[in-house]
């Protein structure tokens, strides 16, 4: 042992070759403008309506600059990856979606320069049938229900002027204002960062005190289950986690499919309801209620799916 | 105590050595200082250095008028939560190198005070290190603490935190000397009191200084027996300084401030409290954004390892692990009795490791205390890096020592080359620093951004869920884009980017004057976002206003999206 010890001193200079060495590797795997303009050009190729692009990992969105073009807001701030046939994956060296290379069949591989693309297939993926927030601005009514005996409110929907400090009209031509006076008070697509900091499209529907929000969509086809996730806006999210949960009952026909109570502090949560033999089709109703409606910044998402 | 300057002439070559380091650091930063985007805080210091000025400029002309509390208060509320030493310094610079002289931008003049003390620091490890070892220790402990990409980045800045860093080495050093000089000890008083019209990290610095005496000079506490069989204790000298900086620090303070000239201390009281208050930011760590206590203990240790240069960090254990085994070897001659030179050397230093320790140490614990503040990253402890390049410096001196005794054993390689333990040195030196030097060099001019070797570089830090910055100082590096690529007259939102350092832009005539300021995502042309995992929200907020996901520009580093441009269709 003590014959080596002088030898220790010869790993001090060793500590500077290593951390050249690995900035040499480093370097080496960072993608260029052309290695991403090469993953667009293999996407390109295959392409089909309806595809997803993802990025791993999620924040190499240097990437978007080229593959951008072939997604949408929608896509982007999607609620999940469910539904999707087909996913083209874009990775850095040494990265990989692990549940795509789980449950999906990999059809390709191929490398564009330091990147990787791969595209996977997901023959089990349900079919969406209906997309309640796809469809809010057309196909619903919204009505404030009072829970106290009182009247019921309906909300109208006002279109935003085509000019002027609006989002664009591909989230959201308008609200549902259930108190003009109170922005909050409406219901309305939106795109809201989660508890995460994940983008969600998805239904706004603040709740509000002594009443329920019941968004009712009409002529829904038919389907088996409606499923979906509930969540808030990321900063109620971190800030309200100790108070009660807020609720998202659903009815069909005037029955209670299932009701699903959002924990705050569970951050973007998925729920399932089985629409059964008889149920499906038709009137459905979503109410959002709870007992405390305050920071209740309240979003949720919803498919009629077949399985 | 003057262990490693022999002679007058010697010593000479010393401040010679460090005044060339200092300034040839100096010169890098100026040429350097165009490529660093301004951040929020520099924006409003920028703001408030020419609010002081103007109140100069009246003194001047009408001292009478001047030192009213009406006018005082006019000029100098503003920005009165920050003593205005460094802020004053900008000022002047400003007006004397870019309104003057025209020898610099706007922008530069203000910050060359803070470049300044950068390299006004590094001469003081320089002469301290050398005093308290040799060169060899002094000059690389410099280069080490200035090829740090982080202390890079903020010498670059008109802010208080190289400068604070600097104003702390200063009194520690001037502190050290005061032990064997009453003179010494009036220093350390003017600059104690300096520190504390600098930044409010001075208030800590006797904190340090009393632990150091209270455990250097503990062997010298007696309980000694009364007369009347009573006790009294018995204490050892108190340093002189300690006393200086009692009395002249707080003078210092109020005559460089006039803003405590009037109800002093009511306002006194509204400085601290406004610090003993100030709300919580947000910091992301290992995934999770903390927007309040407890943050994790371990932040100020982690940050440290994972943004100095893994060679630096290393060389520094080794320095700190040699000082620790040395002083064993004297205390417990047991353990392996030094040489006697050596051993008189280490006797004549005794408490040395425990001062460098502890001021490593101190600024590193109060942010590590899970109720401090940390929104404000590694610039927070600055203070304590001269002293981990310190013992950085150490390190080197043994490693180099130890690879001459083994090159010693193979006399035919030290025969073939002159001075063959000079040229040993000067190889380990240059493969300890090039490590360094390429990180830093690297990190420019993200260094808020950059992370070394231990969590795999930025890319490393994206996959770990680390800060990727704050201040939203990287505008400055889409500039060339801007001026290219927005319509005239555009409204530009600039997400994180402070009114007051967009302005700065326009006046340095880096950014085009007929671009407009975007108060918010809609209603605006182009739009920007400062990526901070806590704000991505604003992203999605432009891909609703703009309906496209696609960026115009992304700004990276190491491949790692650090601004995020959108045009609107």
């Amino acid at each position: 042992m003590k014959r080596w010890l002088p030898f220790f001193w010869l790993l001090v200079p060793l500590a500077g070759l290593v951390e050249m060495g690995h900035h040499a590797w480093v370097e080496a795997r960072i993608p260029t403008d052309e290695d991403w303009e090469q993953a667009a050009d293999v996407i390109d190729a295959g392409w089909q309506e309806g595809d997803l692009v993802v990025i791993t990992p999620w924040w190499a969105s240097q990437g978007w600059q080229e593959l951008g073009r072939f997604m949408t807001v929608e896509q982007m701030a999607r609620e999940d990856d469910t539904g999707y046939g087909t996913i083209w994956e874009v990775a850095l060296p040494g990265h990989r979606h692990e549940q795509y290379a789980a449950t999906g069949t990999l059809l390709d591989e191929k490398r564009a320069g330091r990147l990787t693309v791969r595209r996977y297939r997901f023959p089990d993926a349900p079919t969406n049938i209906y997309d309640f927030v796809a469809a809010l601005e057309t196909d619903a009514s919204v009505t404030m229900v009072s829970q106290a005996g009182g009247e019921n409110e309906p909300c109208q929907f006002r279109a935003h002027p085509k000019a002027g400090l609006v989002p664009n009209a591909a989230v959201q031509t308008g609200k549902f204002a259930c108190d003009p006076r109170l922005p909050w008070n409406s219901v309305a697509r939106e795109v809201i960062a989660d508890l995460t900091n994940r983008p969600r499209l998805c239904i706004w529907a603040h709740p509000v005190s002594q009443k329920r929000i019941s968004i009712t969509f009409e002529g829904v086809p038919e389907g088996a289950v409606i499923e979906g996730h509930t969540g808030l806006e990321y900063e109620a999210a971190r800030e309200t986690i100790d108070r009660p949960p807020i609720f998202l009952e659903i009815r069909t026909a005037g029955k209670v499919v299932g009701t699903h109570a959002l924990d705050r502090h569970s951050g973007w949560t998925p729920y399932r309801f089985d629409l059964g033999p008889a149920g499906t089709g038709g009137t459905i109703t979503f109410e959002v209620f709870s007992h405390d409606v305050d920071m209740g910044h309240f979003c949720f998402t919803a498919k009629l799916r077949d399985r | 105590m003057n262990a490693g300057i022999q002679s007058r002439r010697a010593g000479l070559a010393v401040h010679g050595v460090g005044l060339i380091i200092a300034a040839g650091y100096v010169a890098v930063l100026l040429a350097t200082a165009g490529d660093v985007g301004f951040s929020r805080d520099e924006g409003f210091y920028f703001t408030a250095s020419e609010h002081y000025m103007r109140w100069f400029d009246l003194l001047g002309e009408d001292r009478q008028t001047a030192v009213t509390q009406q006018v005082v208060d006019r000029h100098w509320r503003m920005n009165s939560e920050h003593p205005p030493l460094m802020k004053v310094l900008f000022g002047l610079s400003w007006k004397l190198f870019a309104q003057k002289l025209d020898w610099m931008r706007e922008s530069t003049a203000f910050r060359f005070p803070g470049m300044v003390m950068g390299g006004l620091l590094l001469y003081l490890v320089v002469v301290f290190g050398t005093r308290i070892a040799d060169i060899r220790v002094g000059v690389f402990a410099a280069l080490a603490l200035a090829l740090m990409p982080r202390f890079f980045y903020h010498a670059h800045l008109n802010c208080f935190d190289v400068p604070m860093a600097t104003m702390w080495f200063a009194v520690m050093a001037a502190f050290h000397r005061s032990l064997t000089s009453w003179k010494w000890a009036i220093v350390t008083g003017v600059l104690w009191g300096l520190a504390l019209a600098t930044k409010l990290n001075a208030f800590f610095i006797p904190v340090v200084l009393i632990v150091y005496w209270l455990v250097r000079y503990f062997s010298e506490f007696r309980l000694r027996g009364g007369s009347r069989g009573g006790g009294r204790l018995a204490l050892p000298g108190v340093p002189l300084a300690l006393f200086a900086m009692l009395v002249i620090g707080p003078l210092v303070l109020y005559a460089l401030w006039p803003w405590l000239w009037f109800d002093t201390l009511n306002r006194f009281g509204g400085y601290l409290g406004f610090h003993k208050h100030h709300p919580y930011y947000n910091i992301a760590y290992f995934g999770v954004t903390y927007f309040e206590p407890p943050f994790p203990i371990s932040y100020p240790f982690v940050m440290t390892l994972v943004t100095a240069p893994f060679v630096t960090m290393v060389t520094a254990f080794v320095g700190m692990g040699e000082r620790l085994v040395t002083s064993a070897r004297r205390i417990f001659p047991a353990l392996g009795p030094l040489p006697l030179e050596t051993l008189e050397r280490e006797r004549a230093r005794r408490g040395l490791n425990f001062f460098l320790a502890l001021n490593m140490l101190v600024p590193i614990l109060i942010i590590a205390w899970p109720s401090t503040p940390i929104f404000g990253g590694t610039k927070h402890w600055l203070p304590a890096w001269p002293f981990i390049a310190l013992f950085a410096g150490f390190g080197f001196r043994a490693a180099s020592d130890g690879i001459a005794r083994l090159l010693e054993k193979a006399p035919g390689i030290m025969r073939s080359v002159k001075g063959g333990r000079h040229v040993a040195a000067a190889a380990l030196g240059a493969v300890l620093l090039v490590p360094a030097a390429q990180q830093t060099e690297v990190s420019h001019p993200f260094g808020l951004s950059h992370y070394t070797m231990l969590v795999g570089e930025t890319p490393g830090s994206a996959d770990a869920g680390m800060c990727r910055q704050f201040w939203g100082f990287t505008t400055g590096s889409a500039l060339d884009w801007l001026n290219e690529n927005v319509k005239p007259r555009s409204r530009v939102f600039f997400h994180d980017t402070a009114w007051d350092s967009f302005r700065m832009f326009q006046r340095d005539g880096s950014l085009r004057g007929d671009i407009h300021w975007g108060g918010q995502v809609e209603g605006s042309d182009v739009a920007m976002v400062h990526w901070e995992h806590h704000m991505s929200g604003i992203e999605y907020s432009i891909w609703t206003a703009y309906d496209t996901v696609t960026p115009s520009r992304v700004v990276t580093h190491q491949g790692v999206p650090i601004l995020i441009i959108y045009s609107s269709r």
